[in-house]
């Protein structure tokens, strides 16, 4: 549809201005990133294999079976001896400070109502709309 | 020029749309997958509709390793390139804070002009940074959950698993929350609906950069003007 090398396209766009990216040419930078993608996915799969490797199975946590732990719940744990004191306090800090990350949720509520007065207002705007 | 030039500008280079896809299609089998094992009991049908739960955890496990890789590949990409500090466009700034404030004097009819953004408003920056923020969490906490003996092994003990577990959920929710307010600010948004094309195409119409952009369709005008 539309060809970012055709002649007459060169040029309308200062391209490596606009993407920062300027000390590179584009072949050069062509070569890197694939370069990168490669290295990394080299990196990421041989390490996953060597968790594999070394650790065996990984764990099959949709059963919720954790070494040591059983399915019981958290308090039961505690109760039977089986979480440390330590590891009970340690999980309560993360659930609440996880579920005060959550109230970001009514934020990310607050700015689509924001977003969407503001294409309300536009309408307004364009359409000459009074109150 | 074409005319077909005169009326679209690039916006977003091949490199960064191919990081985008793959985060977009891993994110969306991550939800899909992740969802059922947080609650069984509401939405074990998904995994059931999948193929079972042996099914989703290999899923939920290749995609958690395309966002691992994806996340070296853009550190290192703009270590190398330093993309986050030559332009500073997604960088936050002050002038998103009076952005938002010239936004909310606009909505509420104070003001009759919205903010001028730059390349990135700070609703592209938010959701950019949130997932600078807490993909991070997301991947060390679901790598000791992958291989929690790994973990215990070396460097943390059993039974704070449970609250590495509870982490990774609630971080995984919050983020899923994200991914709906960018759905709804750049498909859903009445300025964009049904679909913005922009992340599929990397050009924008120099009409909805100039509207949407106007601060960085300056500077490109500019640009062009110069060469």
């Amino acid at each position: 549809m539309f060809d970012l090398n055709s002649e007459d396209n060169k040029g309308y766009v200062n391209k490596h201005a606009e993407m920062g990216e300027k000390d590179m040419n584009q072949k050069q930078q062509d070569i890197i990133t694939i370069v990168l993608w490669i290295f990394c996915i080299v990196i990421v799969v041989s390490s996953i294999f060597a968790l594999y490797a070394t650790f065996g199975t990984a764990a099959p946590y949709h059963k919720k079976i954790f070494p040591g732990l059983s399915t019981e719940p958290i308090e039961t744990l505690a109760e039977s001896g089986q979480l440390s004191q330590s590891a009970m306090v340690a999980f309560h800090y993360a659930e609440m400070f996880m579920e005060l990350l959550d109230l970001g949720i009514p934020v990310f509520a607050i700015l689509v109502f924001h977003h969407l007065l503001m294409n309300f207002r536009a309408l307004i705007k364009e359409k000459g709309v009074k109150f | 020029m074409s005319d077909l030039a005169d009326k679209y500008i690039e916006r977003f280079t091949l490199n960064q749309r191919l990081q985008h896809g793959i985060n977009a299609v891993a994110c969306l089998s991550l939800f899909l997958t992740g969802l059922p094992v947080k609650f069984p009991d509401q939405l074990g049908y998904i995994a059931i509709m999948m193929g079972g739960f042996n099914v989703t955890t290999v899923i939920h496990r290749m995609a958690g390793t395309a966002i691992l890789a994806l996340a070296m590949f853009h550190f290192l990409y703009y270590i190398i390139d330093r993309g986050w500090f030559k332009d500073k466009e997604i960088i936050p700034s002050p002038k998103d804070v009076t952005d938002v404030i010239e936004d909310t004097k606009f909505i509420i009819g104070l003001s009759d002009e919205k903010g001028r953004y730059r390349k990135y408003s700070y609703r592209e920056k938010l959701d950019y940074w949130g997932a600078v923020i807490f993909f991070p969490i997301l991947i060390v906490t679901g790598v000791i959950l992958w291989h929690p003996a790994f973990a215990v092994h070396y460097f943390m003990p059993a039974d704070y698993l449970p609250a590495v577990r509870l982490i990774h959920s609630m971080d995984a929710i919050l983020a899923g929350m994200a991914v709906m307010l960018h759905m709804y600010n750049v498909h859903l948004s009445p300025r964009f609906f049904p679909v913005n094309w922009t992340m599929f195409t990397g050009m924008i119409s120099e009409e909805m950069a100039e509207e949407e952009f106007p601060l960085w369709y300056e500077r490109v005008k500019r640009n062009q003007r110069e060469e």
